[in-house]
């Protein structure tokens, strides 16, 4: 096929629809370098938001068989999104005849002299073992190694990874099981029972999770312990997270029966995150966002970072709010680990607004997110994000986690006036109602002082505890609590 | 909120008390009562205290997803209007660091600096400055004068910091909150400092003195002090000394500049 095809042609290559609208936004020739094709072939080199630039590269003059792919992503869809946006891009007459890249001419020599011996199959089937070679010593990431061809099956699964997999599923189940089954026992013998009180119990039944590879739940386990005794309602939260927790380990016992997104949410929420090429590899949301806050937990020897951004209209995929109202804010949640003790590098900082594809991850609701091309430079901004009302912000809270039980905080900005609640608690107000604010909260005198008893644009988190504020943006000035 | 909100409200409200109730006590010692109508948990299970963690996490999951804004609590009066500008955001960022310990020294000319230029200092870090007072009264008398009728506002609106609502008179005896007197010759201050460092005599031991020279120069001779320090020769013993007076120097100087560039904007142009 030495006739270019068009972008029609190319779109009904793609593997899905998620990665044809991926390929979309990098078929612009600022992303490529070095592209070029002659009349078999097109390849070039696309610049990666990090590390180095893939090496892509079609063969198209295989008439009966249709093109054969290279690309050395880790993604594992064939085509992947970067051969999608190269033919994209030699479709549109943005690719210029040229010399190969020696990649290129060595791929295409070797394709070359393999069909010459009279099997074409056996020429993939060449190449596609001595990537493979490769791929075994980088590990699963360095999948997109290999040629690909969508004639050629995926190669069937390596026994003793099949055999690793269905162990792991197994220890999954049991470890499951034994949660719900204990459980089950903490309410037969009753709350009031001296053993929940110590954390020892609840140590126990994470560390088996941590064996049965569920740490989602495992970290959710420990953070049910410190609510133990915290006041003197303590069963009340308690049983609430027992009755999520339940929820969950049966849920993940039975996700082929769950609608896709609930299925993922599951997923995440028991600790089977998704692979962040595969995140990156999905349709982005292109949009200016606003850093508007960061917080920070320790979770064991990790501290957790969670940096909000928020633009505004409907941007993730399905629902991002109940309101369906294209003045509302759209969330994303970036997550940043680093070991307890250490400094954790803030790649964005509060109070800046950049341009960005971010990335979703799947769950019930797009909230986490990772940020993949961007656009801009950071540059500061005094504006945060459409402050709404304490009831619309509820709203939007609860919409949330009615669609992902398990959530266990959200993101608000509410133009509100601290309020005291008595006792050192404080709560934020407006006409539409107040939120407490989560206690103890040393900051509180901040926002007294800033607001002057007059509405501020607060963001935080809602949590089951309350509201914890993070940013302040008042009088052009954005204040980081 | 509607009635059919209320009544679900009230009705999740009920049910919740009763699974808290019986959870506490134990599916073993106290039978799980049947369910309130519309709170029947799917499938059901033959298991009580299954049965009871089903109907939890149906009925704790509306509760979550339901919650409403609480009616607004009286609020606090408005603080009494400022005219003030508030000083500029670099000069806010430089007693952000001060309050937090970085070269505080430099404190009683920030306030100087403030007062002179007529503006407030930054709202967020008010209660700092107060809460800073209630342990140094010459400061508080300096930073109330400051802050002014905001003060006493904010004490009664926060009555938990135990802040007063007058400023603490101070001890008689007590040395006022002031920048250090200048030297009467900055230019044979600047050199002794430098030539500290060229005999090798600016030991950490000797910063103190060394810092106190620096915050009381004539700013005018802070550029050439900040340019003979970054050329300082480098000595084991004098590096940590040179580099805190470097930064000392800086940040005097970013604070004076940042003062005079918003009182120079906000003044109407000439002519």
């Amino acid at each position: 096929m030495s006739v270019r095809p068009t972008h029609d042609q190319v779109l009904a290559l793609a593997p899905d629809k998620a990665a044809a609208a991926a390929a979309l936004p990098i078929a612009v020739p600022r992303a490529w370098s070095a592209a070029g094709c002659d009349d078999g072939a097109v390849w070039g080199q696309y610049i990666a938001a990090a590390a180095e630039p893939y090496n892509v590269a079609v063969d198209l003059s295989d008439d009966v068989g249709g093109p054969a792919y290279r690309c050395n992503c880790p993604s594992r869809k064939i085509p992947c999104k970067h051969v999608l946006a190269l033919l994209l891009l030699q479709a549109g007459g943005g690719v210029a005849p040229g010399r190969r890249l020696s990649f290129a001419a060595e791929w295409l020599q070797r394709r070359s002299s393999a069909a010459r011996e009279g099997n074409s199959a056996a020429a993939d089937h060449t190449v596609a073992t001595h990537d493979g070679g490769e791929r075994a010593e980088a590990g699963d990431k360095a999948l997109g190694g290999g040629a690909r061809s969508p004639r050629q099956p995926l190669p069937g699964l390596d026994p003793a990874r099949q055999k690793r997999q269905l162990e792991r599923f197994e220890r999954r189940r049991v470890g499951l099981q034994e949660l719900d089954r204990w459980l089950a026992d903490r309410v037969r013998a009753g709350l009031a029972a001296a053993e929940l009180s110590d954390v020892a119990t609840w140590d126990r039944v994470a560390a088996r999770l941590v064996d049965a590879q569920c740490g989602g739940l495992a970290n959710r386990v420990k953070r049910v312990a410190t609510k133990v005794g915290q006041h003197h309602r303590w069963h009340e939260d308690v049983l609430e997270e027992m009755a999520l927790l339940h929820a969950l380990a049966v849920s993940a016992q039975r996700t082929s029966s769950l609608p896709g997104d609930l299925a993922d949410g599951v997923h995440a929420a028991t600790g089977l995150t998704a692979a962040k090429d595969d995140v990156l590899a999905g349709v982005p949301t292109t949009a200016r966002w606003i850093v508007a806050g960061q917080s920070r937990t320790r979770e064991d020897r990790i501290t957790v970072q969670r940096t909000w951004l928020a633009t505004f209209g409907p941007g993730g995929p399905g629902p991002t709010n109940g309101a369906g109202d294209a003045r509302a804010v759209t969330w994303a949640m970036v997550l940043a680990f680093g070991v307890f003790g250490n400094e954790l590098v803030t790649e964005h900082s509060v109070g800046t607004a950049f341009e960005a594809d971010v990335h979703w991850y799947p769950g019930g609701i797009a909230l986490r997110a990772l940020v993949g091309r961007t656009y801009s430079e950071p540059v500061p901004t005094a504006s945060g994000p459409r402050a709404s009302t304490v009831a619309e912000g509820l709203r939007a809270c609860g919409w949330s986690l009615a669609n992902e039980p398990w959530l266990e905080r959200y993101p608000m900005c509410i133009r509100a006036t601290p309020a005291p609640l008595g006792n050192g608690c404080w709560s934020l107000a407006d006409g539409t109602g107040s939120v407490a604010v989560a206690a103890p909260f040393p900051r509180i005198a901040e926002i007294v002082s800033v607001s002057g008893g007059l509405p501020v644009s607060v963001m935080g988190e809602w949590s089951a505890d309350g509201f914890l504020p993070l940013t302040l943006f008042a009088g052009g000035q954005v204040i980081a609590l | 909120m509607t009635d059919v909100a209320r009544q679900l409200a009230e009705s999740a409200g009920n049910e919740w008390s009763i699974l808290v109730n019986t959870a506490v006590l134990g599916t073993d010692r106290r039978p799980l009562p049947a369910p309130a109508a519309g709170w029947e948990s799917l499938p059901m299970s033959d298991d009580p205290a299954l049965e009871l963690l089903n109907r939890a996490a149906a009925v704790a999951t509306a509760r979550r997803a339901g919650t409403q804004a609480a009616p607004p609590p009286l609020p606090i009066e408005p603080a009494p209007p400022d005219p003030r500008p508030v000083s500029p955001p670099i000069a806010a960022d430089l007693l952000d660091r001060m309050l937090r310990g970085a070269h505080d020294i430099l404190l009683p000319e920030w306030m100087a600096l403030c007062s002179v230029a007529g503006h407030q200092p930054p709202p967020h870090l008010t209660p700092t400055l107060l809460l800073r007072g209630r342990r140094n009264p010459a400061f508080d008398t300096v930073a109330r004068a400051l802050i002014g009728a905001r003060a006493g506002w904010l004490a009664d609106a926060l009555p938990e910091l135990g802040l007063r609502a007058a400023p603490q008179l101070p001890p008689p005896g007590t040395e006022s909150f002031l920048p250090p007197a200048r030297p009467p010759n900055s230019a044979a201050a600047v050199t002794a400092i430098v030539e500290v460092f060229l005999d090798r005599s600016a030991t950490w031991a000797a910063a103190g003195h060394l810092r106190l020279a620096v915050a009381a120069v004539d700013p005018t001779w802070l550029p050439a002090l900040r340019l003979e320090l970054s050329r300082a020769p480098f000595h084991a013993t004098t590096e940590r000394s040179r580099i805190d007076l470097l930064g000392l120097a800086e940040t005097r100087l970013a604070m004076i500049i940042s003062f005079q560039t918003a009182t120079h904007r906000s003044r109407p142009p000439q002519g």
